[in-house]
C-alpha cells in the first residue's frame, strides 16, 4: 500500500511542480530562466528583511515571543488559503485523478496520495514563508541545536492540520451533491466563502494592527491576544509553538500526534465511504443533468459589433472558473481590501485617537503626494492580468481574430477595453479610499487625479496587450498554464518600475509647481506615451508584424 | 471566386513550404484539396483566410486582395478551422449569437437560421450548454452552424469530416452540394479520398508545396492507369513525386 501511495504521490507532485519549471532537467540545476525562481528569490529577500526588522523591534521591547505567535498565524492563514483553492482540484478535478481511476488502486491509496501531494505543495509554501523567519528567530534568541530540531518537527507537522481538515470538509461537502452540482458552481461557492473568511480575518487584523490607541504596550498585548486566539482555534499551532519554546516538549508532541491520529481516522472513515463515489459523481454530472431547451426569441438580440466583442471578453473572464479565480478574484479582493483598510483607519484608528486625527488632517495634497498616488495606482494596475493574457486566454480560438472581418486596429482597442474599465474602477476605489483617510483631500483633488490614473491604467493595459499579442501562449492544455507559465508578466513589473522611476524624477522637476499644473503636465506626458505606442501599433499592423505569432 | 496567384510561403528562410502556387476556384464549384500530412494544405487555407501572411504572390477573394483589402475579403469568407476547440466557455447559443453580432445578422433572420441549422445537425437541444461539454463532433457542428449563419460566398473547410458521425457527414455533404449549387465556392481539405471522389467537381493534389494534379476525378483516372481506385491513384501521384 505504501509503495502505491509513494508512486502516485510522486507522479502527482511532479505534475504539480513541473508547471513552475524551477529545475532545469538537462543541466540538473535551478532554472535561472524561470520567472518563479526570481519571484521566490525576491520573496525570500523580502521575508528575510521584514523578519529581521520585526525581530529587532520586538527585541527592543523584550517581546520576541510574539514573533512566533505572529508568524505561525500568518503561515496558517496562507496555507489555509492555498489548500482551500487547490484542494478540490487535487482531490476531484485534476486530470491525473481521472487517469488513476482506471487502475486497480484502493480508495485509501488514492486519497492518501492526494493528501501527500497537497502536503508537498504546502512544504514548498513553508519553505518560502516559514523557514527563514524560524532560523532568524533562532539566531536572535541564540537558541541551541534542540530548537532547530524542534523547528524541523514543527515544519513537518504543521501543514498536516489544514490539509487533513480541509480535505475532510471537502469530502463531506462533495457528498452533498444536490447542493453542489458541478465544478463551476462549487468553485464559485468556495470563492464566496473564502472572500468572507479572508475579510473577517482582515477586519480582525486591522483592528489589532491599527490599534485604537497608539500606546505600544496596549498594541503589543492586543496583538498577542489576537494571535493566541487564532492559533488556539487551529488546535495544533499552540502546542507546536510550545515545542519550539521548550514548554513540555513531549506532552505537546503527543498532543499534536493525538490530534492527527483522530483526524486521520475520521479522514479514512469518511474517505473510504465517499471519495471514489464523489469523483464518479463529479465526472458524470455533465451527462446526467437535465437539459434546458434554448428560447431563441429571448436569446437572440442583435448587438453592435463592439459591444458583442467586449461582452465576449468579459464572458471569458467571468464564465471560466480558473480565469475568474486567477484574474477577477484578486481584483475584487484588492478593491475590497483597499476600502476596508481605509474605513478601518478612518473610523477605528482616527476616530479614537485625536493626535493621529490632527496629524492626518494637517497633511495637504502636494506634488509629492500626487506622484505617490499615481505610483500606487500603477502598482495596483500591475496586479491586473486581463490584458497580459487577453490573447493567450483565447488559446487556439485566438486565430478567430485574424479571419473575422473586423479591422485589427479596432480589435486591439476593443481588447483593451476590459482592463481599461477595471483599471478605472480601481482608480475610483483608490481615490475614494484616499479621500476617506486624508480629510484635507477635496473632491476637486480627487476629480483632478482621476483622469491621470485612468490614462495610466489605459496605457498599462495597452502595453501589456501588445506584449501578449506579440508573445501569446496559445497552445495550453489547462487554463492554469495561461497565467502560471506566463513569463510575459515580467514586462508588467518592468513597466511599473519605469513608471515609478519617472514619477520620482517628475517630483524633482515639479516640486515647486502648482499641483493642478503638475497633474496636467503629467497627464499630457503619459497621453503622449500612449500616442507613441499607438503609432507603433498602427505601423506594426501595416507591416503585418503585430499579429504574426497568432497562428 | 478565389484566385491564388503565384503564392509562396516559407517558415524558414530558403525552405519554401508553398512554392509558386496558382489555383482558381470558380463560383459554384466544389474543390477538394488533397495531400499527405505536411503537404501544405493548412498553410494554404490559412493564407486564404488571412491567418498567415503571404510571402510572395496574392490571393483574391471575389476580386478583393486578402493582402490589401483584408476586411472586404474576409466578409466573403467562412472558415471551418482544423481544430473545433474554440470558445469553449461559451454556450452554443452564445457562440452563435456572437457570430451573428460580428457579421451583423438581423434578429429574425438569425433566429430562423439557428433553428433550421441546429435542427438539421441535431444540435438544437444542446444549444443551451457550454461548448466545453460538447463532444468533438458536436464542437465541429457548432462551428459549421456558425459559418453557415452568415452565408459566406466562399466556404473554406479544413478537414471538416473529422469527428463527425455518419449522419452528420451525410448532411454536411448534401449541404456542401446545395451550397455550391447556389453559386458559392466550397473549398475543403480532406484525407478521406472517398469523400473527395463523391463530392468534388475538381480535386487538387499537393505535396511539398507544389500542385501535382488539378482536374476532375475522371481526368485523374485517365491520366493514370484506368480502373484503379482513387486511393491507389493518390499513392501513385505522391510516390512519383
Amino acid at each position: 500500500m505504501i509503495k502505491n501511495i509513494i508512486l502516485l504521490t510522486k507522479i502527482s507532485t511532479r505534475n504539480a511542480f513541473e508547471k513552475f519549471r524551477i529545475f532545469d532537467k538537462n543541466k540538473k540545476t535551478i532554472n535561472k530562466k524561470s520567472i518563479y525562481v526570481w519571484l521566490i528569490l525576491v520573496v525570500l529577500i523580502a521575508i528575510t528583511y521584514l523578519s529581521n526588522e520585526i525581530l529587532n523591534t520586538l527585541e527592543d521591547y523584550g517581546q520576541t515571543n510574539i514573533f512566533l505567535d505572529g508568524i505561525f498565524t500568518i503561515i496558517m492563514i496562507i496555507m489555509f488559503m492555498q489548500i482551500i483553492i487547490s484542494c478540490m482540484n487535487i482531490l476531484y478535478f485534476s486530470k491525473d485523478v481521472e487517469y488513476f481511476l482506471m487502475f486497480p488502486i484502493k480508495t485509501k491509496e488514492l486519497l492518501l496520495s492526494r493528501i501527500c501531494t497537497m502536503l508537498n505543495i504546502s512544504y514548498l509554501t513553508e519553505g518560502i514563508f516559514l523557514l527563514i523567519p524560524l532560523i532568524l528567530y533562532g539566531i536572535s534568541t541564540m537558541a541551541s541545536y534542540t530548537y532547530y530540531v524542534s523547528a524541523i518537527i514543527a515544519i513537518l507537522l504543521l501543514p498536516m492540520f489544514p490539509v487533513i481538515l480541509v480535505s475532510i470538509v471537502f469530502l463531506i461537502i462533495m457528498k452533498l451533491k444536490k447542493q453542489i452540482k458541478n465544478k463551476n458552481q462549487f468553485q464559485m461557492i468556495v470563492t464566496v466563502l473564502f472572500i468572507g473568511i479572508v475579510l473577517l480575518l482582515e477586519v480582525l487584523f486591522i483592528r489589532g494592527i491599527i490599534f485604537p490607541n497608539v500606546n505600544y504596550q496596549e498594541m503589543e498585548s492586543g496583538l498577542e491576544t489576537i494571535f493566541t486566539n487564532i492559533n488556539a482555534s487551529m488546535l495544533i499551532v499552540n502546542p507546536l509553538i510550545n515545542i519550539l519554546e521548550k514548554n513540555n516538549v513531549l506532552i505537546n508532541i503527543f498532543k499534536v500526534l493525538g490530534i492527527y491520529a483522530i483526524m486521520y481516522i475520521i479522514l479514512i472513515c469518511i474517505g473510504n465511504k465517499v471519495y471514489i463515489n464523489n469523483i464518479l459523481k463529479t465526472k458524470g454530472y455533465i451527462k446526467s443533468k437535465i437539459k434546458k431547451k434554448v428560447d431563441l426569441e429571448k436569446s437572440c438580440k442583435l448587438q453592435k459589433v463592439s459591444k458583442a466583442y467586449i461582452k465576449n471578453d468579459f464572458k471569458n473572464l467571468f464564465g471560466n472558473t480558473t480565469f475568474f479565480m486567477q484574474i477577477m478574484y484578486p481584483i475584487c479582493m484588492t478593491m475590497i481590501t483597499i476600502l476596508v483598510i481605509a474605513f478601518a483607519f478612518r473610523f477605528v484608528s482616527m476616530a479614537s485617537n485625536q493626535e493621529l486625527y490632527d496629524l492626518i488632517a494637517s497633511l495637504h495634497l502636494t506634488v509629492e503626494g500626487v506622484c505617490v498616488i499615481i505610483a500606487l495606482a500603477q502598482i495596483l494596475f500591475s496586479f491586473i492580468n486581463i490584458s497580459i493574457s487577453a490573447i493567450s486566454r483565447q488559446g487556439k480560438s485566438a486565430i478567430f481574430m485574424k479571419y473575422i472581418p473586423i479591422d485589427f486596429y479596432k480589435q486591439i482597442w476593443l481588447k483593451n477595453m476590459p482592463q481599461s474599465i477595471i483599471s478605472t474602477m480601481i482608480s475610483i476605489v483608490l481615490l475614494i479610499a484616499i479621500k476617506i483617510v486624508f480629510i484635507s483631500v477635496t473632491w476637486i483633488n480627487v476629480l483632478c487625479l482621476l483622469p491621470i490614473c485612468i490614462i495610466i491604467g489605459i496605457l498599462n493595459s495597452y502595453i501589456m496587450l501588445i506584449v501578449d499579442i506579440k508573445r501569446p501562449i496559445m497552445n495550453w492544455n489547462t487554463e492554469i498554464e495561461v497565467l502560471k507559465q506566463n513569463g510575459n508578466k515580467v514586462f508588467q513589473y518592468v513597466w511599473t518600475i519605469v513608471v515609478i522611476l519617472s514619477l520620482m524624477y517628475s517630483y524633482n522637476i515639479f516640486e515647486n509647481v502648482n499641483i493642478y499644473i503638475a497633474i496636467l503636465i503629467l497627464s499630457i506626458l503619459f497621453t503622449l506615451v500612449l500616442w507613441i505606442f499607438n503609432i507603433y501599433v498602427k505601423k506594426q499592423i501595416k507591416n503585418n508584424k503585430l499579429f504574426k505569432n497568432i497562428i | 471566386m478565389i484566385e491564388i496567384k503565384n503564392v509562396s510561403k516559407s517558415y524558414i528562410k530558403g525552405a519554401k513550404i508553398i512554392d509558386n502556387l496558382n489555383l482558381e476556384i470558380k463560383d459554384g464549384e466544389i474543390l477538394g484539396f488533397l495531400g499527405p500530412n505536411g503537404a501544405g494544405k493548412t498553410t494554404v487555407i490559412k493564407m486564404m483566410t488571412g491567418i498567415l501572411e503571404i510571402d510572395e504572390g496574392d490571393i483574391l477573394v471575389d476580386g478583393k486582395s486578402i493582402k490589401d483589402e483584408p476586411y472586404e475579403a474576409k466578409k466573403n469568407i467562412g472558415l471551418i478551422p482544423d481544430s473545433p476547440d474554440m470558445f469553449l466557455n461559451l454556450k452554443g447559443i452564445e457562440y452563435l449569437n456572437f457570430i451573428g453580432d460580428i457579421y451583423q445578422i438581423e434578429n429574425s433572420e438569425r433566429i430562423k437560421k439557428i433553428k433550421e441549422l441546429s435542427e438539421k445537425f441535431d444540435m438544437y437541444d444542446a444549444l443551451n450548454e457550454k461548448i466545453e461539454s460538447y463532444s468533438h463532433g458536436m464542437r465541429q457542428k457548432i462551428i459549421i452552424i456558425g459559418v453557415l449563419l452568415h452565408e459566406p460566398k466562399n466556404w473554406i473547410l479544413d478537414e471538416p469530416i473529422t469527428g463527425l458521425d455518419p449522419k452528420a457527414i451525410y448532411d454536411l455533404k448534401i449541404m456542401m452540394k446545395e451550397y455550391a449549387k447556389k453559386g458559392n465556392v466550397v473549398f475543403f481539405s480532406t484525407h478521406i479520398l472517398e469523400v473527395a471522389e463523391n463530392l468534388c467537381d475538381r480535386v487538387v493534389i499537393i505535396n511539398k508545396g507544389k500542385i501535382l494534379f488539378l482536374g476532375n476525378i475522371n481526368e485523374l483516372k485517365e491520366k493514370m492507369k484506368e480502373n484503379t481506385s482513387l486511393e491507389e491513384l493518390f499513392m501513385e501521384i505522391i510516390e512519383d513525386d
